[in-house]
């Protein structure tokens, strides 16, 4: 792409990012205030022993409990305390868990890299299965092939995702024992870059993995069906084979790409779901990704922890749909001419 | 060809379709059935709460067509019972979240301009949160009420429809018959209810359906994860307490009878999408698929 | 030459008979017409020798032969899927109707020609470019304006040319073009007009123009068949049949042309009365016979014969053929 092109570009990256900021503010207001509203048992009972043991008033105890864990000083004005709270969280400070008595980002740092990954993998897996299927299901449209897969699919899709979880949890887990239903790798492995870590890694993602992609593919799956059907009615379908261009050519370039192209747009939109999809496969399976801290967070009702991995997945699901609006117009010409000329 | 009466015409338009597509009759079926289920259900089928520990996890019989939970007591009482809760919720959710939807996406979409770009705008970020940490974070937060949940639920509802929505009549908006109509002059008001209105009808109604179920989903999903625990017949509670509390799953009638709800769920879900589809067929012939 | 062709539509209420016993001898290095109104069968026609049928179409019978250039003839009705693949394209070109659709959304110009040359093997990076250059040329338009864009970021008429060149890349020795001027403006139909008569001169092809729009024919045809509900009813030299119709379709169908010459003559163009037939249930007998003024009793019970009258002019009607009147 011409130089010149890139330039529109940059401003739709700016007010991508502008967008992004707005949405992490309310995100982040949005917790703010909920760790405000929250009954602040945990707080208060620290309070009560902090005072004790140094001795100072539980309304200074409070003080410097809600300091240390949430960065803000009770004592000046709520709007001062909101502004401060978000420089904090600008310079990356996150709060403080007071279950394991570190900086959220500490826990945060761990847990991302594996909710990601797993995320990555298994978006993409999903996504070429349902394709793949979808195609099949589409060009074969009215076979019997296509109604039982067909229906198949949409009562794939109708049962809840924890359903789903909580069944291949069963089956493949505690009934036929085959995969490993917590942590990311055996305890007794040790972490690096060595093969038996590498598969052990592997071993213990696929549940979480096969889940997510069972959950999802079917809506993909669908999706692309109708496409498909729709585009079959084409008329340059016919031209190209009036040209004599190969089968196989159009199953690809014809109807393959402008079956798929308009689900990219889809799938920035899903991501938000997806993420919040990870918090329960990864309670279900103690998969330790940012989902299972939050659940646990809750469970143990450390606020600190809570707000920091909320506001991370936010950031997340942002970063997510950013990325994918930007290739967007690499891949769908259309977009990029869009994106030139406005 | 002799003119034919309204009745027969009705009937031709929209009860044949919904009657000839299987999946029209069966969705058909479950809606008059969670009706009935809901209103007059409970004053049928009287809440079993005697705890009988001898017949847990009985499997379906003749006297217990869905089996027994784990208190021995009949899952369809439970069921029924429950019904009024998990189909209220989410449709007072739904409700709300359409109307406020449609209120969005219709202003958006038929003023257009900087309006419909500043309401994008906002409906995007709201669609950019993740909704299920909130809701989750949200709903243990607040009091513990089924209103508090259903507008918990309306709050993440309403995005996706105002987007849509936007989209279609901003479409709608530029196709030629309402172009003419425009042209006349026939008022604003005018070309938005009568003209526009009738094409978003059968759009509205199958979003609605799908929201419902969706919303559905998540409230039974809450609640089994034990963030918002309600009515204790709200199936969602019954799911918890046998997945958990009472580890129904290592036993295999109880899987079964987990299984059984599980799937009451399902065909619920199924059953209300095909027959929002089949109201879509009836207003929008075109999507007929035996013509 | 196409002969006897029939092929049917399968639909709910029965079978549409759109192609009933198609008859027409197409001479080779000239242009021919094909006329007919809406709905009379004219795409269908087409499509059926290409085999480029819908689903629920069934081809009942007849012949469509072809003779190559190594003198070699086919039968397309005959000739299976891989035959029809390398002949398509490459022997016979199709430009159809409406070619605002038939070009593919997400390939650039330049793409749709890159993949239509290496499909039939005819490649070559170095010659190939300057070809599709030519190509565009052609039919008037800039290389360098054209090949980057996508079809989106054209105008119909300017995407018509762009479909006439791909077809025109692969040299084709039979050309056929589907209501190539129904969608245009009178400027652009005059410059297609020109486009269409250029090639033809250089490049010496067969060609079949397909349209309702008889202006045209009289312009551009050297011969002309008249389609009538699924079947011919004339076939002629152009200024021939023009001059003189045989079949009373057909001089009904000259006779409710506007021109500028009735303004003068004070005459006012007679649309022909009554509508095309079904083809689901069609009358018996010769097909135009509700509408013809000079329909008999054998008209209504029998289908007069295709008839070669004098040399080069056939015709469809009891008035000529044996056992009509004279």
């Amino acid at each position: 792409m011409e130089l010149r092109a890139l330039f529109p570009f940059a401003k739709i990256l700016g007010r991508r990012l502008a967008y992004a900021l707005v949405t992490i503010m309310i995100a982040s207001t949005v917790t703010f205030v909920a760790i405000r509203s929250m009954p602040g048992d945990v707080l208060y009972t620290l309070a009560v022993s902090l005072a004790e043991e140094l001795r100072i008033t539980i309304e200074e105890a409070r003080k410097i409990v809600y300091y240390i864990y949430y960065g803000i000083d009770v004592e000046k004005p709520v709007y001062v305390q909101y502004f401060e709270y978000v420089l904090g969280l600008l310079r990356g400070n996150l709060g403080y868990s007071t279950y394991f008595k570190r900086p959220v980002t500490y826990v945060v740092a761990r847990a991302l890299g594996w909710t990601v990954f797993t995320l990555s993998i298994g978006i993409s897996l999903s996504f070429a299965i349902g394709v793949l299927t979808g195609m099949v299901a589409g060009f074969k449209r009215g076979s019997k092939l296509d109604s039982t897969l067909s229906t198949s699919l949409t009562i794939l899709s109708a049962i809840p995702g924890y359903a789903i979880a909580l069944f291949l949890y069963i089956i493949l887990s505690a009934r036929l024992g085959l995969l490993p239903a917590r942590g990311a790798y055996s305890p007794d492995v040790e972490p690096g870059l060595n093969l038996r870590f590498i598969v052990d890694v592997l071993y213990h993602a696929t549940l979480p993995i096969l889940t997510y992609v069972v959950i999802t593919f079917s809506g993909w799956s669908l999706l692309i069906r109708s496409n498909v059907a729709k585009i079959l009615e084409e008329d340059f379908l016919k031209y190209a084979e009036a040209r004599g261009i190969s089968r196989r050519r159009i199953i690809t370039t014809y109807v393959g790409r402008n079956s798929i192209l308009p689900l990219v747009p889809l799938l920035a939109l899903r991501i938000g779901g997806m993420v919040g999809g990870s918090t329960l496969i990864e309670s279900i399976f103690a998969y330790p990704g940012m989902g299972y801290y939050l659940s646990i967070a809750m469970g143990i009702r450390d606020y600190g922890l809570l707000q920091g991995i909320f506001f991370m997945m936010t950031v997340a699901t942002i970063v997510g749909v950013i990325v994918v609006e930007m290739v967007t117009p690499f891949i769908d010409p259309r977009v990029r001419r869009e994106v030139v000329t406005t | 060809m002799r003119a034919k009466s309204g009745l027969y015409l009705f009937y031709l338009d929209v009860v044949r379709p919904v009657l000839k597509s299987g999946r029209g009759l069966f969705g058909l079926v479950v809606v008059v059935a969670m009706v009935f289920m809901a209103t007059a259900g409970p004053s049928v089928i009287p809440l079993d709460i005697e705890i009988k520990p001898s017949m847990r996890w009985c499997l379906p019989s003749l006297e217990h067509p869905l089996g027994c939970d784990y208190l021995g007591r009949d899952l369809l009482s439970m069921v029924v019972h429950g019904s009024r809760e998990v189909f209220l919720v989410p449709f007072i959710a739904t409700l709300v979240g359409v109307v406020g939807g449609m209120s969005v996406g219709l202003l958006a979409g038929y003023i257009g301009g900087r309006a419909r770009r500043a309401l994008t705008a906002v409906t995007d970020i709201w669609l950019t949160i993740p909704s299920f940490p909130v809701i989750f974070i949200l709903a243990y937060v607040l009091p513990k009420s089924p209103l508090t949940i259903a507008l918990l639920l309306a709050l993440f509802s309403w995005p996706g429809l105002a987007r849509a929505l936007a989209a279609e009549v901003s479409s709608l908006k530029s196709r030629d018959f309402i172009e003419v109509c425009i042209n006349l002059r026939l008022g604003k008001l005018h070309v938005l209810f009568r003209e526009i209105g009738p094409h978003l009808v059968p759009f509205v109604a199958y979003n609605f359906a799908a929201l419902f179920v969706a919303n559905m989903t998540s409230l039974i999903g809450i609640v089994l994860l034990g963030v918002a625990p309600l009515n204790p017949t709200n199936w969602g509670y019954l799911l918890n307490q046998m997945i958990f509390t009472y580890r129904g799953l290592l036993i295999p009638s109880g899987s079964i009878i987990i299984f059984i709800l599980v799937s009451v769920f399902v065909v619920i879900k199924l059953g209300v999408v095909f027959f929002a589809q089949a109201l879509e067929e009836v207003f929008n012939p075109r999507l007929r698929a035996y013509e | 030459m196409l002969r006897n062709l029939r092929m049917e539509y399968l639909v709910r209420e029965g079978t549409i008979k759109a192609v009933s016993g198609v008859t027409l001898p197409i001479e080779e290095g000239r242009i021919t017409a094909i006329v007919g109104e809406s709905g009379s069968g004219k795409t269908s026609l087409i499509e059926t020798f290409l085999k480029l049928l819908p689903r629920n179409a069934r081809i009942r019978g007849g012949e469509a032969l072809l003779r190559l250039s190594n003198g070699e003839e086919v039968d397309l009705i005959k000739a299976d899927e891989s035959t029809m693949r390398k002949l398509r394209g490459r022997v016979v070109g199709y430009v159809p109707q409406g070619a605002q659709n038939s070009l593919n959304p997400v390939l650039t110009v330049e793409q749709h020609f890159v993949e239509t040359l290496k499909n039939h093997g005819l490649w070559d990076s170095k010659s190939s470019v300057g070809e599709i250059r030519s190509a565009l040329s052609l039919v008037r338009l800039d290389p360098d304006t054209v090949l980057k864009k996508y079809p989106f970021e054209l105008s119909g008429g300017m995407k018509q040319r762009v479909v006439i060149a791909l077809t025109m890349i692969l040299k084709p020795e039979l050309v056929i073009l589907d209501e190539p001027t129904s969608a245009l403006d009178v400027f652009s139909q005059r410059v297609l007009l020109n486009i269409l008569d250029r090639i033809s001169e250089q490049y010496r092809n067969t060609m079949i123009l397909i349209t309702h729009d008889i202006p045209i024919v009289a312009e551009l045809a050297n011969r002309v068949a008249v389609l009538y509900a699924g079947t011919v009813v004339e076939v002629g030299d152009t200024y021939e049949v023009f001059k003189e119709p045989l079949h009373p379709y057909t001089a009904m169908l000259i006779a409710s042309i506007p021109s500028v010459a009735d303004i003068y003559l004070k005459r006012v163009p007679r649309p022909v009365p009554g509508e095309p037939p079904s083809l689901l249930n069609p009358p018996l007998g010769c097909k135009f016979h509700p509408r013809c003024p000079y329909a008999t009793e054998l008209c209504r019970i029998s289908e007069p014969p295709l008839e070669e009258l004098r040399k080069g002019r056939l015709a469809k009607c009891w008035l000529y053929s044996r056992g009509g009147k004279a």
